[in-house]
């Protein structure tokens, strides 16, 4: 099954509706991406590429089209089958952190393992593991509000890593780091894909977009 | 299942130990609602153990008929009118012709002065049948209780009450003296050990006991008696047996309908009603109180979830992101709102308990705890927390996890 895409999209479209006024967003997307490759879907603010991101996540659905995930029809999922899809295979990074704020950075890691299905063991272990990993290991009990944007970050990825998922789907994982703390976090994402994981990173900045094996233009709702 | 349980409630209590003073502010009212309900359960069940000790302590499944006339002149006062028309007879066809009836006891009683050497005391007398021991609880503290010829004989024999003891003999050996009561020497044969106030109201430390016939062939020379025990078999024929009683003796005493009976019925459970005025007062004020701190409570923990749920939308979409499914929200804060409405109901549970236990001690009752209302208040807060947390729950797990994270 070497050449089955991880994820393929079929013609799809996403719109969004203000009052009685459609809005195509995604106007037929096709994009097949495999595993372990690395993208960076690129384009201009307001192109698309949140939104492209988040039906990718499954946190959202098309309007209409096709989404195969590993070869199998997703499109017509329920919630429930959809957030079992993110617990186990996918990890997000987002442009904000997304921390919560009154536990510390380990319980933040351990976070998405209340909602997996799979029996699990030393789960503080591995959180532990994963953050020393990161270079994290005197962080452990921090709240977010301790911790700097750059190991915030951190926290957010060890967070994405601790279901072992297959997928890590980052939103400008940079946009709100500085140059020096944006390239430490892009080794972290490279080297991850290094390691097996299927790397998708949406971002404005050409360094991060270098550092991507494959990318992505998006202008208007159309990959071009 | 079990571990997405209890990491949610640790959770759950980090988030609420941001929030001390309102997450303290918001069980108040259920812990109050407990509060008043336990307590107020408490304090009945102390009070039925008084009770229930008191008439133990005063004999078994009693009935206590009086001669006299009780009138009540306006105010609550009671006047006691006493009469020489009960007969040790009525005594003996109460027990001959009432079912329930086991036994019987007449008895006489008079106050007279009493001496022994020096010392002088006023002594509450009474005069007992044989079988007075085997009805009212008395237990001898030195000597022993009147032998059968000393009851048929009408020897001038005296058991003395604790007080009187004391106060006549202070340290010295009483068993073999004389005491004169009023001009009678009697020799003591016992001394009864200290027992208080009974139900009646008679201190029955500073009485003595004197054979019945002894007293009133002997001493007064009198053809009626001033009361008699009736000993019911069963606890729950206590009634149907007073109202028979009542009935037997209006016929004997020729007593005319609208007249006043110059005699009267007392079960012994009459002597101790719990259900005074100021105890139902207490229970219904203190079901008010809690009806209403449940309420506002529970309002109050419904308010509380609304907030956090309006301040936690962010949180609910990274829990999203991470695999929540909208069943997981709102288990979570269906949680939240039992952990906090359980808490609250614990939290009053304990300080009743403490308040229980101060009750108890200061005001001399029999510590009782009333388990049913414990149960009850858990129960409650159980239900509370589901009717609390139910639609804030829902409205959790509809927030929009995109609209949050971005
Ligand atoms: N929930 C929504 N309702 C209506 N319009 C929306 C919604 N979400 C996105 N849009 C619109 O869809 C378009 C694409 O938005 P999207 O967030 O995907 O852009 P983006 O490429 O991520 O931009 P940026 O680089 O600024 O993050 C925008 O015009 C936006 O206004
Ligand atoms: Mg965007």
């Amino acid at each position: 099954m070497e050449n089955t895409p991880i994820i393929e999209l079929k013609n799809l479209k996403k719109s969004f509706f203000i009052g009685n006024r459609e809005i195509e967003v995604l106007k037929g997307i096709d994009l097949k991406i495999y595993k372990n490759e690395s993208i960076a879907i690129i384009g201009q603010s307001g192109s698309g590429k949140t939104t492209l991101m988040n039906i990718i996540g499954c946190m959202d659905k098309a309007t209409s089209g096709t989404y195969l995930f590993k070869g199998k029809d997703i499109t017509t999922f329920s919630d429930d089958e959809l957030s079992e899809i993110r617990n186990e295979s996918i990890g997000f990074v987002f442009q904000q952190f997304h921390l919560i704020p009154y536990i510390n950075a380990l319980e933040n890691v351990m976070l998405p393992t209340i909602y997996s299905k799979k029996p699990l063991d030393s789960v503080k272990q591995k959180a532990i593991s994963l953050l020393t990993d990161l270079g994290m290991k005197d962080r452990l009990y921090n709240k977010p509000t301790q911790l700097s944007g750059g190991q915030q970050q951190r926290v957010a990825i060890a967070r994405a890593l601790i279901n072992d998922p297959e997928i890590i789907l980052a939103d400008e994982p940079t946009g709100a780091l500085d140059t020096k703390t944006s390239s430490e976090i892009m080794d972290i994402l490279v080297s991850l894909n290094e390691k097996g994981k299927t790397l998708i990173i949406i971002t404005h900045e050409v360094e991060v977009a270098e550092r991507c094996k494959k990318n992505i233009r998006i202008s208007d709702g159309k990959i071009i | 299942m079990f571990r997405s349980i209890s990491i949610n409630l640790i959770l759950a209590i980090k988030n609420l130990h941001t929030h001390k003073i309102r997450t303290l502010l918001s069980i108040l009212g259920i812990a109050f609602g407990t509060l008043s309900l336990v307590i107020v359960s408490n304090i009945t069940e102390m009070m039925k153990k008084k009770v229930s000790i008191e008439a133990e302590k005063y004999g078994k499944n009693l009935i206590i008929v009086s001669a006299g006339t009780s009138l009540t002149p306006g105010r609550g006062r009671t006047v006691f009118l006493p009469s020489k028309t009960l007969k040790e007879s009525d005594a003996m066809e109460v027990k001959n012709s009432i079912p329930y009836v086991i036994d019987v006891s007449p008895s006489f009683s008079k106050t007279f002065p009493m001496r022994y050497k020096e010392s002088r005391v006023s002594a509450n007398a009474i005069g007992i049948s044989p079988n007075y021991n085997k009805l009212r609880n008395i237990n001898i503290y030195l000597g022993r209780y009147f032998t059968e010829s000393e009851f048929e004989n009408n020897e001038k024999k005296v058991i003395l009450g604790y007080k009187i003891y004391e106060n006549l003999f202070g340290k010295e050996d009483p068993i073999g003296k004389y005491v004169l009561l009023f001009r009678a020497p009697l020799e003591v044969v016992g001394v009864l050990e200290p027992m208080g106030v009974d139900l009646t109201g008679n201190d029955q430390d500073n009485q003595v006991l004197i054979p019945y016939s002894t007293m009133i062939r002997r001493i007064l020379n009198v053809d009626y008696i001033t009361s008699f025990y009736v000993q019911v078999a069963d606890y729950n024929n206590l009634n149907e047996a007073k109202e028979e009683i009542n009935k037997l003796l209006i016929l004997r005493h020729k007593i005319l309908s609208g007249q006043r009976s110059d005699f009267f019925v007392r079960a012994i459970t009459d002597l101790v009603s719990i259900k005074d005025e100021a105890t139902i007062l207490v229970n219904d004020l203190g079901n008010t109180a809690s009806i209403l701190s449940y309420s506002i409570g529970g309002l109050g923990i419904l308010a509380i979830m609304m907030m956090t749920v309006a301040e936690r939308k962010r949180e609910i979409g990274i829990r999203r992101a991470c695999g929540a499914t909208k069943k997981d929200i709102i288990t979570q804060f269906l949680l939240e709102a039992l952990f906090l409405t359980i808490s609250g109901s614990g939290f009053g549970i304990l300080i009743s308990v403490v308040v229980t236990l101060l009750i108890s001690h200061y005001a001399l009752y029999p510590l009782a705890f009333s388990i049913t209302s414990i149960f009850i208040s858990i129960v409650l807060s159980f239900f509370l927390g589901l009717f609390a947390g139910i639609y804030p729950a829902k409205k959790a797990s509809d927030v929009d996890p995109i609209e949050a994270l971005y």
